[in-house]
């Protein structure tokens, strides 16, 4: 009785490990692999499932594999590198992997200095700020004011130079103004 | 920032000489190293290729798949961490998940089920060719999505319980529970074919 009962554990456990990993012994569990082998030695019905999921194997074997054409390879490489050439020299790794791929990054900051073509913008506002001051120093805002005005009359920069001269020269305008 | 992005360069020139395992060329992918990236594409490329071929039934739509997993490989290389799991385990999920995806998004689309492989006509040609092939494919299209990842996991790609588990996000358990239902239901499938390799083999 007891041996009948054992070799219906042993029927199930059999059935078990087969569904779970099929007839390759190598990848039942370690703790029953040994117990099995020699059970489907010895039992006919042991053996007669085992050779039946040994052919399900070979069928399942059957199963359409191919293999890799060169030009799926070279498509998968060719389709990576552009895409990190589209995103510019910025790796995808610099943001989240949430992140947007595309999102805004902000020049280093000498790139942002003014160009050339902003330098009068620079000394126009170098000027008012001298000018300013002038003003808050000397407490008259007249000969500022003719100053503004030679400015403003002159088309080139020597102008602007003299009068910045002019402002240092309170001899100058201001006396006249006195006068 | 992770540490392998502020790997000094010449410890990134050195280690091209050095014999190339999958995490260290990984770890050059990540810095956008090409020649690191093609060789990981040639070494997975058959085994990537071989389960979104098997979970998807379809050439085409397997090869699309692919690629978009290795494109992952290129753009994600950063998030892959060799310490918690083997590449070949980290890719192995990352094409699972499509493959998981794009059946979602198919099923969404309502196409015919088992669309590509498992039309009468095609089974009927397929018995009278005894394209053995097209049955198993079939067979294997027919079963719920997770039971054949499982099955291609476990049983094509010789993944062990515990890597299978951690491709599928899951416990071993699941994964021997999913593969003892797939296994029956090809074994149910497949009965003409394999009682006919029975036989011979009996005769013999």
């Amino acid at each position: 009785m007891n041996t009948k009962h054992t070799r219906e554990d042993l029927l199930k456990e059999l059935e078990r490990a087969l569904e779970m990993a099929g007839a390759n012994p190598s990848r039942w569990p370690k703790s029953c692999c040994a117990r099995l082998s020699a059970f489907i030695e010895t039992d006919e019905a042991a053996a007669r499932l085992y050779a039946e999921h040994k052919m399900l194997d070979r069928v399942l074997c059957c199963a359409p594999q191919g293999s890799p054409r060169l030009e799926i390879e070279k498509c998968v490489i060719t389709a990576a590198f552009a895409l990190r050439q589209n995103r510019g020299s910025s790796s995808l790794l610099e943001m989240p992997l949430g992140g947007s791929a595309t999102r805004p990054r902000l020049l280093p900051f000498p790139i942002r200095l003014p160009t050339g073509s902003l330098w009068g913008e620079v000394a126009l506002l170098a000027a008012s700020l001298v000018l300013g001051v002038y003003i808050g120093a000397s407490g008259d805002a007249v000969p500022a004011l003719r100053g503004i005005d030679m400015l403003a009359s002159s088309t080139d920069g020597g102008a602007g130079v003299a009068f910045a001269g002019s402002l240092f020269e309170p001899s100058g305008l201001h006396e006249q103004e006195q006068l | 920032m992770p540490a392998h992005n502020v790997l000094p360069q010449q410890q990134r020139t050195a280690s091209l000489s050095a014999p190339d395992d999958d995490a260290a060329l990984a770890l050059r992918v990540a810095g956008g190293d090409r020649e690191a990236y093609s060789t990981l594409v040639r070494r997975h490329l058959p085994r990537v290729l071989a389960v979104t071929r098997r979970m998807l039934g379809n050439e085409a739509r397997a090869e699309e798949a692919a690629q978009e997993a290795l494109l992952r490989l290129w753009t994600h290389a950063g998030s892959y961490e060799p310490a918690k799991a083997r590449l070949t385990t980290w890719l192995t999920r990352v094409t699972a998940n499509i493959c998981l995806d794009r059946l979602r998004k198919r099923d969404e689309e309502a196409w015919p089920e088992n669309f590509d492989v498992a039309q009468p006509a095609t089974q009927e040609r397929a018995l009278l060719d005894g394209q053995v092939s097209v049955k198993v494919n079939a067979a294997l299209q027919s079963l719920p999505e997770r039971q054949r990842l499982a099955m291609i996991l476990c049983h094509y790609e010789e993944l062990s319980m515990a890597e299978a588990a951690s491709v599928m996000d899951t416990t071993a358990e699941a994964i021997e529970s999913l593969l003892s239902r797939a296994r029956r239901s090809l074994r149910r499938q497949l009965e003409p074919e394999w009682r006919m390799l029975l036989a011979d083999d009996d005769a013999d």
